[in-house]
């Protein structure tokens, strides 16, 4: 007899029997009571963007602060990986029925939309965003003040560049470079903090810098790369989301250095990342979490930097000399000393009354 | 080889026992099925060292738990039911019609984008013709691969396939360089409250759509069973050849029907993009148009039994959801049950479809 | 065999039959199609295994669960579907399985001699280097007997031998079996041709519903006894009353050539015919040599290359078949389930194909499912289509009632012309009878009739007059009483000359 004799035999006479049997199978495996509500400490929830975890970028490093919270803060937490942006919205309702989440998490900007839905739906709930801003009494957002992590690595490339004895600086030129995925005002102001950066450690050194006017295009990006490293650029910063895929494999073909962005992507290429523009998820998911527990929940944009460790950098390939001017650097930025401009054209005029 | 021959007929014509029998057994069956997968699920779940009670608890309250959960049923079904009933519709012609998805993409588009255009009109006639707009790009997209197996021949899997990929990247394009709304996400502008479909449960995305979805059912199932049209889309899915003979355009019918069939993947489109998500979001689909095959699979020769079917899929996917929220299922656990669900139901009747297309092929020789 | 019993699943196709024969005889077995002869016989050959009965050969008890036993019992069979390998030589095929060793090597020489040998004896002249593929459909029938003989046949199962064959070649059949049993041969010889019965069987076995019903000698036999006792009922006399043939031309091909594919012959070429009222026109050959070629272009399925289609004095050529059709041609079509019918629709779906866009049948793109039910009863009832309702798929009736009702289709819609290819091939002799009445019915009513048939018996009983259809070439066009069924017979394989 073959499966399906057997199962239209099922299906024909002995049907009922048949789910009836199956049925009594599972119920004993499922057992009929209800899992009861188990401990009494805080819970948090979080819905990860949809790349799903694994993305070795927002979501693993989001998990990675939800884990430590866990360990250091005392929380359990249930997490959520979305298939499509369409689930959002569900996701987040579902887990704002149920009342017993301390906190509701969203990674990643394009949950914004649902949200604002959803914040709006449960006023009594506690949402946190993560790098981008929703405006409802309810909803805590992260962002971060891009100028900064621009201006460490920018000031990392101006003083590589000057190393005309490391083998990857070849045009001795002085030249860096940064590609922004978008022309939108959050880009601008990591160009404007990385241009900033360069000029303030080496006022010699020119910055170049372009937009794809794509998140995905890893070809396009990976053209304008090369453009760039005709021209002479030896160190390029790559914001460009997805796109920078391209210009990280130019650099490397061309054997000249490139920053990564946002996680660490060393492994892209390992030999040639010298540092990475890092937006530190984990160490903002923690901070949430800290701030609900607290009871510092605090509704409206917050704006998180070097000072929250919520930016940072890499060490990757970075010469410890260079480590320790930068951290120096980086210090001055967190007492205050330093103001890093967030607009490119606030630049010059900044890097001057700087007295360089 | 006479004996094989012998098997195979004996196999075909049991099928079509099977498959004739009336709804009631079939709907056994497919219990049947989804409770094996079920069973078989639970083992792995078990053995991956999750708790299959609470899985399976949250699996059910997640789908049919409440108002919520059977909102979110409904919601997860809607798009289904739309591309479940356009590939059921082109099986009726004999067209296997993998470009739901496609269709879907660029119907979805054209509704997140003419109500935009005409925002002077009144809230009706600006949903009415954001929906035609999805129906006709989704039919439009539908022509080609009608077009090229009518005039040349070229095999509809391999083209509407081959289409999905236009679609996708066409409607991204579109989007990045005509309709992006302002901001860092690729995205069309939101559709004003008057240009949406309105919602039927406040608070929970339940739209008009699924009515909309619901009747579309109801009205090709009349055109199939009732019409000239419909008879004659039978018969050239049934024998081109007896169809020719009887008079029928077979390249038309072959061309109207993959378009009807794409009109209805684009209105699952719009449904997404005006009852859901109020834009278009390049890639938004989890694979719609895929899942939808499997929905007209299972529902078989029968139209109304996409209804039951996208309500399957939709209460899997709902409760699936709940599985991963609060059972900490992962994802892949989950789908893998879900994949179990659709094999058990859907390869029988696959089979069964390919034999008997096979059978009615080779039926001269087997009768005496 | 005695008392052999055999179900599949409800049915009985084998009930207590008891069946002899004896050496050196030709024991024809004769009974409608699934009237339980091949089953018996697949039965005998160790194809399939009795429910309960017993087997005797030479009067000892035997045991036949595969056809090995049954060669071992010296029993051999040449099946309807030949089953040889196309690509090896005749000898090749013979020897196939039972292959001369010398020195564990094939012995090639020594299996041409013996196929030699035994082809001499018997009259079966092959050539043992040929091909398979290379040769004629008769020419392979000889290649199974051999290959029964070689491997010692006494008792020999003959299944349909005659359906493939031409006149010519079955009179050179018939004189081999001659020369067997001459010999001692016993052979069975499955049939349900009344004429061949007649002409060269000893003894008759009929089967009816699985139950013999008869055994006669042949000599004491009436062909109207065995028919009855094969039907079960006699068969009333073909009614005679008819219109008076008119000189008007109803349908006419003009010059017609279908152009074959590159390289190959045209399949038809300069095909003039011209149809009466109150004609049947008979189009006699051997299959394919044009006849689907000519009742596709007869009906805009198929465009010819070159002539003209006029049909009641129009012009048609190029029209589509819808247009054709629609002037008044009813159609029955030579492939019946590829393009009479659609297995899975409903009699009644059935019943209109081909008509369900007329004004009669719907109004406003909708069927009207009443007049279409009402239209198939009346056929079913008319036609005497034996089905349980017609709700259910045609392709679960047998044959003859599918037949039945694509014929009561055709002819009760408005025609003036009919086309008729191969009207009753592959039905029992009850259904063939009815429907040959029904197509005189209907040149009596004063239809022009083209009748396309391959079995000589049925254009020589129905038609007035009878065109020979030979490589696509229409190559003679006689009033019917004008040839002898063996100049007929001559013609139809190209031989013009010796008419």
């Amino acid at each position: 007899m073959d499966i399906q004799e057997v199962v239209t035999e099922m299906g024909r006479t002995r049907g009922f029997s048949a789910v009836l049997g199956i049925a009594l199978i599972l119920s004993m495996m499922i057992g009929i009571s209800v899992p009861g509500s188990a401990a009494a400490k805080p819970r948090v929830a979080i819905v990860f963007a949809t790349g799903g975890l694994g993305d070795k970028s927002f979501n693993d490093s989001a998990y990675d602060g939800m884990k430590r919270a866990e360990k250091e803060l005392g929380i359990e937490f249930d997490k959520v990986e979305p298939q499509a942006v369409a689930e959002y919205e569900t996701l987040l309702t579902r887990f704002a029925q149920t009342r017993k989440y301390e906190l509701i998490i969203s990674i990643g900007f394009d949950q914004a939309d649902a949200l604002q839905v959803v914040s709006a739906r449960f006023p009594n709930q506690k949402f946190a965003i993560v790098d981008t801003a929703v405006d409802a009494p309810n909803v805590a957002s992260y962002v971060y003040k891009e100028a900064e992590r621009g201006f460490v690595v920018g000031a990392i490339a101006g003083l590589m560049t000057a190393k005309k004895d490391d083998p990857r600086i070849v045009s001795g030129k002085q030249i860096v470079g940064v590609i922004g995925g978008m022309d939108i005002p959050l880009i601008r102001a990591n160009v404007a903090g990385y241009i900033a950066g360069a000029k303030y450690v080496n006022p010699g050194a020119e910055v170049k810098y372009v937009y794809v006017g794509d998140w995905a295009d890893p070809a396009k990006c990976k053209e304008m790369a090369n453009a760039m490293l005709d021209e002479g650029v030896d160190v390029l910063w790559l914001a460009a989301g997805r796109s920078g895929l391209g210009g990280i494999k130019a650099a490397e073909e061309r054997n000249r250095y490139a920053i990564g962005a946002d996680s660490d992507q060393g492994y892209l290429a390992p030999n040639h990342i010298l540092t990475n523009g890092m937006k530190l998820v984990d160490r903002t998911v923690y901070i949430a979490i800290n701030d609900v527990l607290k009871g510092q929940f605090k509704s409206g944009v917050n704006m998180l930097g070097l000072k929250e460790r919520a930016l940072g950098y890499s060490k990757s390939l970075v010469p410890a000399d260079i480590i320790s001017q930068v951290d120096k650097l980086a210090s001055r930025v967190v007492s205050g000393d330093i103001v890093v401009p967030d607009e490119i054209d606030k630049v010059e005029p900044w890097l001057k009354s700087q007295g360089k | 080889m006479d004996l094989s021959g012998d098997r195979s007929s004996k196999l075909s014509k049991r099928s079509i026992e099977w498959l004739a029998r009336p709804g009631f057994s079939r709907f056994m069956y497919s219990a049947v099925a989804v409770l094996l997968a079920l069973l078989i699920g639970a083992i792995l779940i078990g053995a991956s060292g999750y708790s299959v009670k609470e899985a399976y608890y949250n699996l059910f309250m997640g789908a049919f738990g409440g108002v919520y959960s059977l909102a979110t049923t409904v919601v997860m079904s809607t798009p289904l039911l739309f591309t479940g009933l356009a590939v059921a519709f082109a099986f009726q012609c004999g067209l296997f019609n993998v470009g739901a998805e496609g269709q879907l993409y660029v119907g979805a588009l054209a509704s997140a984008v003419v109500p935009l255009a005409l925002g002077g009109l009144p809230p009706v006639l600006r949903v009415t013709m954001g929906l035609l707009a999805g129906a006709g790009a989704g039919a439009a997209f539908g022509f080609v691969p009608g077009y090229l197996k009518a005039k040349l021949g070229a095999h509809e899997v391999i083209t509407t396939i081959m289409l999905n990929y236009v679609a996708t990247f066409l409607t991204t394009f579109l989007v990045k360089t005509y309709f992006r709304d302002p901001g860092p996400v690729d995205q069309t502008v939101l559709l004003p409250l008057g240009s949406r479909l309105p919602e039927l449960i406040s608070g929970t995305r339940v739209s008009l759509g699924v009515i909309i979805g619901v009747l579309a059912v109801a009205l090709l199932n009349q055109v199939i069973r009732r019409s000239v049209l419909g008879y004659e889309i039978q018969a050239v899915g049934k024998n081109p050849h007896a169809a020719e003979y009887g008079g029928v355009n077979v390249s038309a019918r072959t061309i109207q029907a993959m378009m009807i069939s794409g009109a209805v993947a684009g209105l699952a489109g719009s449904a997404e993009a005006m009852g859901t998500l109020y834009r278009f979001i390049p890639y938004f689909s989890p694979g719609y148009g895929f899942t939808g095959i499997a929905v007209a699979v299972i529902a078989g020769e029968s139209l109304w039994a996409v209804i039951p079917a996208a309500l399957l899929f939709g209460a899997l996917q709902s409760g699936g959801q709940s599985m991963q929220l609060f059972a900490g299922i992962p994802m892949e656990l989950m789908t893998m049950v879900q994949g179990l669900v659709i094999l058990f139901v859907a390869a029988p009747a696959l089979a069964s479809m390919l034999i008997k297309r096979k059978s009615s092929s080779e039926e001269g020789g087997g009768r005496a | 065999m005695e008392n052999i019993t055999k179900r599949f699943g409800n049915v009985v196709a084998n009930d207590a039959v008891d069946f002899d024969a004896s050496p050196g005889e030709i024991h024809c077995l004769l009974g409608e199609n699934g009237a339980g002869k091949s089953t018996l016989m697949r039965i005998l050959f160790g194809l399939c295994r009795a429910d309960s009965g017993f087997i005797y050969v030479n009067g000892e008890p035997a045991t036949i669960s595969c056809p090995r036993d049954a060669i071992a019992l010296g029993i051999g069979m040449v099946h309807q579907h030949f089953m040889l390998a196309e690509r090896l030589t005749v000898a090749e095929n013979i020897i196939a399985g039972s292959e001369p060793r010398r020195h564990g090597l094939l012995d090639y020489e020594r299996a041409r001699q013996k196929i030699a040998e035994v082809s001499q004896r018997y009259g079966l002249a092959v050539n043992p280097d040929a091909m398979v593929e290379e040769i004629s459909v008769g020419q392979q029938q000889r290649v199974e007997i051999l290959k029964a003989l070689m491997r010692g046949a006494r008792v020999l199962i003959l299944d349909e031998p005659t359906a493939v064959l031409t006149p010519p070649e079955v009179d050179e059949l018939f004189s081999v079996m001659r020369a067997l049993r001459a010999s001692g041969t016993t052979i069975i010889f499955i049939t349900h041709k009344l004429k061949e019965t007649m002409e060269i069987s000893d003894r008759v076995t009929v089967l009816r519903d699985g139950r013999t019903v008869g055994v006669e000698k042949t000599s004491d036999a009436t062909s109207d006894g065995l028919v009855e006792m094969m039907v079960g009922r006699s068969l009333p006399i073909h009614d005679d009353h008819r219109a008076p043939a008119q000189d008007i031309i109803s349908l006419e091909l003009k010059d017609v050539s279908v152009a074959g594919r590159k390289g190959s012959r045209a399949r038809l070429s300069s095909v003039n015919l011209a149809v009466r009222r109150g004609e049947i026109l008979g189009i006699a050959g051997v299959d394919g040599n044009g006849q689907l070629e000519l009742e596709e272009v007869a009906t805009g399925l198929r465009r010819p290359s070159q002539g003209k289609l006029i049909i009641n004095g129009q012009d048609v050529t190029g029209f589509d078949t819808k247009r054709i059709r629609d002037k008044g041609v009813a159609y029955i079509p030579s492939d019946r389930l590829k393009r009479g019918m659609v297995s899975p629709f409903s009699l009644a779906r059935n019943s209109v194909l081909g008509m369900q866009h007329s004004a009669h049948f719907s109004t406003r793109g909708v069927l009207q499912e009443d007049v279409v039910r009402e239209h198939a009863e009346s056929i079913v009832d008319l036609y005497d289509v034996r089905a349980e309702s017609i709700d259910q798929p045609i392709g679960s009736l047998s044959g003859g009632n599918q037949q039945k009702l694509v014929v009561g289709r055709e002819l009760t819609r408005p025609h003036s012309v009919v086309i008729a290819a191969q009207p009753t091939r592959g039905l029992d002799v009850g259904a063939t009878h009815y429907i040959r009445e029904q197509i005189l019915a209907s040149r009596n009513r004063g239809k022009a009739v083209l009748l396309i048939s391959a079995e000589l018996d049925e254009i020589l009983e129905l038609s007035d007059r009878i065109a020979v259809i030979y490589e696509g070439q229409i190559i003679d066009v006689r009033r019917a009483g004008q040839y002898t069924e063996r100049e007929l017979g001559l013609l139809m394989t190209g031989q013009r000359n010796g008419v």
